[in-house]
């Protein structure tokens, strides 16, 4: 401990005595009339080639050798920049107010600016997509959602047909880390994962990291997805929303005390059930429908103190119920998650920032069946649920520290207290008189504490280096796994860069699925005394290259992972020899009997083209990438393609502003199709005989040869959109019609082997393929005011 | 399934677009393979090998026994060609043979046949565990709408030393049942069948470390003080296998276990057949009928 104190002065007294000669311009960067403060905006001064970029809520602080008067200048993608001559004689504080650029055209002019180049980021392996530039793709029933937009980009992979499941550089779900206003949320799916939780009108911005991660992030092993609620508009009272073939939403917000506090309320609801319930029968009903809340507030306690409070609240429901003559049968499936953050920003100082934050987050899923039945008089009763829980409470603080122009550095730490309930069981069964109620709450603590130092030694190189120390502690066993973080940016002339970065990261808390489709019933499981948590490796290398109009960027990657788990072979979450084997199942250690360990490797390189500005914006990106797992106890202990392994995938956007009034948008994708294990072919057997008993094993065998050495029909697909915006007196609104699929590609959603046509003396099977989606019309209505 | 039921149906609604077609665009990979099934016992008088072929999953396919082939074996001095039997299987008798079956010898099974590859395997026979032995544990009464179902629960209880190598068992009961069906025609048919369960397949320090029972159905009893009507027996199962055998059929129980289950991760059943399928392995066989 004396050594890190030592250690910690003599940094101290480095950087104080190496501030003398120079000053400090801090502050917050803000958009014009609606008050939000506005993340990632550069702030440079190209005279002296040294900037900075602002932090999630909109602060930044430079410190520059003093001068009698240099430019700076602040810009943002989708915001006309601005520049400013300052006399550098003293610190200064210089708020930013930043226009919205043309809007109807939504053209950008970026000038002036380095920093907003590809090849001047020091952060390789990550992707921002204007939450604009967002909405304006086309999407399944005119459902914008944020995660099936990242689902477009290189080294991101989709799940099924359909699905918002996200498998980046050949990590599965559970390895995303998805932070909302800094609370992890876990299960980020609406109805199978068609749709994701977040509504993309609350939304302000969303950032994807894929590698080369940044200290102040860990937990995960393959990506980060960062998402920021917008706060309010802190003049006016404003409201946006829309209707859809499936659902509405609405958004309002609004100052509370103008240009002080402000409010942010969202809302969506789906209303199938609403429409479908008069054209069920009495006897059989059923319904589903989900919603989320979003809200936020923020005060502003001056210069130095402002407060921020969100909430999210979502659910999914599903229920059915039937009655025929004495057997009434009815059950259901819920799911969701909640989360609520409280954040306080603090300024030490013009150079020190800090956030301090409590977060509460907790995910449930329950399925739970009931039937009465009367035979004889005697009335038999079933109720079972079945239930999984997560419950976060976490402490995090972080400072941002920009002690020299040459140096930025970031620091904090985070305890959380996890609480897991795997499996719960309540049974009541009067048939055989048995209740089974099985609690067993598994307690966890998991904290990191990281360093990290942006470094320019001189214009051209950027480093960001950085350590993590994760620690985890359960069941009376602890992890402590040191985490070193590296990247590093050289520029060469004309706006080309070579990048490279190196991360360890460990995952504490795993998921457990046994299904491709991201059904809810999926268990979030820690780490524990018996199952180790999971660890990666990755290297990547890319070069950058900007054009004046659009940016390229190629990189190679390789990631090794350990401890990543399956379920073994055979292995079910829901057994389906009935209610015996479900209440063995209850035990709460079962999931750690179903479960193996092994190691994966996945590599490849991506190709990105991204075009931000100008009336055609966009992207095209392809992947070429391996993904292989090797368990001890899968597959003969043989290496196998994991199941989201593609060789290629593609897709290309395009988003057209043909007039103020118009705009066209298309995307188009392709990808390897999956890799899954299906049955080659068949035999008997008998088992051991004896004689003159019968034997006591025949059955037909399916032979899987390799797992997942089935490969799936490769999956493509188009989809267009149109949009009609018009202003009206009082608000703005926007009609689109859009198509999914254009030109109707069967896709393949699963496969399975079709026995109905056999007869006892003759095999005759079929492989069939099942498809979700054909072309699918679709038609919304929003508005704004 | 009354748990599975919700999830399907929700699996359903998100199908209101789905629709299905055969695929013959994308083949799934098929050779045509021999199919190996023969465990030695020692306590046994013949070596009984079972060829078949396998089928294609997709397409039509007629009967799959190899008749055609020639298949020996070997204990690394001596080898013996087995004849083909008749039905779908070859034998050899050892009383005649040069080759004993003996706990801890090799032995090398090799089988050719026009339109196969040659196809080889290797097994070696463990020592039979001594004195594992079925205890009663007491009689379970369970309660239903219409009375009471009796049970006797037994105690498999391993009374010898620990062995010097890992052991390998199987823990099952068969037993007759009759069942009767409405026809068509109104009459009731009576249906006779064999049932068989396997409750457990583990290692030996598994059976020593835990208690693992059998529950064996005795018949129905209108109350606790009543006889028991159509009174069944039952035959407790035990095999003692080498891994390669352990490994096949406990895998195969698995996939027949899962068969229904579209949560269910698939199975893989492993086999020691080199360019081939199916299992070459050895077993012992208990088997003790109870009341």
């Amino acid at each position: 401990m004396r050594v890190y104190v030592t250690l910690g002065l003599l940094l101290l007294t480095f950087f104080t005595r190496a501030q003398s000669g120079r000053v400090t311009i801090s502050g917050y960067v803000r958009e014009s009339g609606s008050g939000e403060s506005l993340p990632g905006v550069t702030v440079s001064v190209p005279a002296v080639q040294k900037g900075t970029t602002t932090n999630t809520y909109g602060f930044y602080s430079l410190t520059l050798p003093l001068s009698d008067t240099l430019e700076v200048v602040v810009s943002s993608i989708g915001f006309q920049s601005q520049s400013r001559k300052l006399a550098l004689t003293r610190n200064l504080e210089m708020n930013w107010q930043l226009l919205v650029s043309n809007a109807e055209l939504k053209e950008v002019v970026v000038s002036g600016n380095y920093q907003t180049r590809e090849s001047q980021k020091v952060q390789m392996s990550t992707i921002s997509v204007p939450i604009e530039q967002m909405k304006d793709v086309p999407a399944l029933l005119g459902e914008k959602d944020m995660l099936k937009v990242l689902q477009l980009l290189p080294g991101v992979q989709k799940g099924s047909e359909g699905n918002s499941g996200l498998y980046i550089r050949g990590g599965g779900p559970d390895q995303n880390l998805l932070i909302l206003d800094e609370a992890p949320v876990y299960n980020a799916f609406h109805l199978f994962g068609f749709f994701s939780i977040f509504n993309g009108d609350a939304l302000k911005s969303v950032e994807l990291i894929k590698g080369g991660f940044p200290a102040r992030y860990g937990g995960r092993l393959s990506s980060v997805i960062e998402m920021q609620m917008k706060e309010g508009h802190k003049e006016e009272f404003h409201g946006e929303g829309g209707i859809g073939l499936i659902s509405s939403r609405l958004v309002l917000q609004g100052p509370i005390q103008k240009n002080k506090s402000s409010f942010i309320i969202s809302g969506r609801r789906t209303y199938v059930d609403i429409l479908l319930k008069p054209l069920l029968p009495a006897e059989n009903q059923g319904s589903y429908y989900f919603y989320d809340l979003n809200a936020k507030l923020n005060y502003d306690f001056g210069r130095k103190d402002k407060v921020y409070l969100s909430g999210y609240l979502g659910q999914d429901r599903f229920s059915f119920r039937s009655q025929i003559r004495n057997n009434q049968q009815g059950g259901g499936l819920d799911w969701g998650n909640k989360t609520a953050s409280l954040r306080w920003n603090h300024l030490f100082s013009n150079r020190l920032f800090a956030n301090t934050t409590l977060l509460f987050s907790h995910y449930a899923f329950q399925v739970n069946a009931q039937s009465s039945q009367t035979f004889n008089n005697l009335t038999s009763q079933f109720n079972l649920q079945n239930s999984s829980t997560i419950r976060d409470f976490t402490f995090k603080t972080d400072f941002d520290w920009s002690p020299i122009p040459q140096h930025s550095i970031k620091t904090g730490l985070s305890v959380t207290s996890h609480r897991f309930l795997p499996n719960t069981i309540t049974l009541e069964n009067s048939i055989i008189s048995q209740n089974v109620s099985q609690i067993q709450p598994l307690d966890s603590y998991e904290g990191g504490i990281y360093l990290e130092d942006t470094y320019h030694p001189f214009s051209a190189l950027r480093i960001n280096a950085g350590l993590r120390m994760s620690y985890f502690a359960t069941e009376g066993r602890t992890y402590n796994r040191p985490e070193p973080r590296l990247a590093l940016s050289y520029t060469f002339p004309r706006h080309w860069a070579l990048k490279a970065s190196y991360a360890t990261m460990n995952q504490y808390i795993h998921l457990l699925s046994n299904s491709s489709v991201g059904l809810p019933t999926d268990l979030w499981v820690p780490t524990t005394r018996n199952v180790a948590p999971q660890q990666s490796q990755q290297i990547a290398l890319g070069v950058a290259k900007d054009y004046s109009q659009f940016s390229v960027t190629i990189e190679g990657f390789y990631k090794k992972m350990d401890n990543i788990l399956s379920y073994k072979e055979g292995s079910s979450f829901l057994a389906s020899t009935g209610l015996e084997s479900l209440t063995e199942a209850s035990d709460s250690r079962s999931w750690e009997e179903q479960i193996t360990a092994g190691q994966g490797w996945s590599y490849g390189s991506e190709f990105f083209v991204q075009k931000k500005t100008g009336r055609l914006t966009g992207w095209v990106g392809y992947t070429l990438s391996w993904i292989q797992n090797q368990f001890a106890e899968l597959n003969g202990g043989k290496k196998f393609w994991a199941r989201y392994d593609r060789r290629h995938d593609i897709s290309v956007v395009g988003i057209y502003h043909l007039k103020p009034t118009i705009t066209l948008s298309s995307t188009w994708v392709y990808g390897t199709g999956q890799a899954i294990s299906l049955p080659q072919s068949t035999f008997e057997i008998s088992g051991p005989t004896q004689p003159g008993f019968v034997p006591s094993f025949p059955t037909r065998i399916s032979d899987y040869g390799q797992r997942n050495s089935f490969r799936a029909a490769p999956y493509h697909r188009l989809d267009v959109g149109i949009q009609f915006h018009k202003k009206k007196k009082r608000f703005s609104r926007t009609w689109e019609v859009s198509l999914y699929n254009a030109y109707s590609r069967k896709n393949p959603f699963f496969y399975y082997i079709d026995d109905s046509q056999s007869t006892p003396t003759r095999n005759n099977r079929v492989l069939t393929q099942v498809s979700l989606f054909p072309i699918i019309p679709s038609v919304s209505y929003s508005f704004k005011f | 399934m009354k748990t599975l039921l919700p999830l399907l149906l929700l699996l359903c609604f998100a199908g209101l677009w789905a629709c299905q077609e055969p695929v013959d665009s994308i083949p799934i990979p098929y050779t045509p393979k021999m199919v190996v099934e023969s465990y030695l016992n020692p306590t046994e008088a013949t070596i009984r090998v079972s060829l078949r072929t396998n089928e294609p999953m997709v397409g039509s396919s007629d009967a799959s026994i190899i008749t055609d082939a020639t298949v020996t074996i070997s204990d690394g001095q001596q080898t013996v060609t087995l004849p083909f039997h008749g039905d779908d299987y070859w034998i050899g008798t050892l009383t005649n043979a040069k080759i004993r079956l003996r706990a801890g010898t090799t032995y090398t099974l090799k089988a050719s046949a026009p339109g196969y590859e040659s196809i080889e395997a290797t097994c070696t026979i463990p020592t039979r565990a001594s004195n594992l032995r079925w205890r009663i544990d007491g009689i379970e009464y369970i309660q239903d709408n219409r009375g009471y179902r009796v049970y006797n629960n037994y105690l498999l209880v391993w009374g010898g030393n620990i062995p010097t190598e890992r052991q390998y068992f199987a823990l099952g009961r068969q037993w007759a049942y009759a069942d009767t069906l409405q026809t068509t025609s109104g009459q009731d048919s009576v249906f006779n069948g064999i049932q068989t369960v396997w409750d457990h397949f583990e290692t030996d320090d598994v059976i020593r470390n835990n208690q693992l029972y059998a529950r064996t159905f005795m018949g129905r009893i209108s109350g606790r003080d009543s006889t028991i009507r159509n009174p069944r027996s039952t035959d407790l199962l035990l095999m003692q296998f080498d891994v390669n055998a352990y490994n096949f059929l406990k895998a195969s129980q698995l996939q027949k276990q899962n068969g229904n289950n579209p949560f269910a991760e698939p199975s893989l059943v492993p086999s020691n057949i080199r360019n081939g399928l199916g299992v070459f392995g050895a077993v012992y066989q208990r088997r003790q009928t109870v009341p």
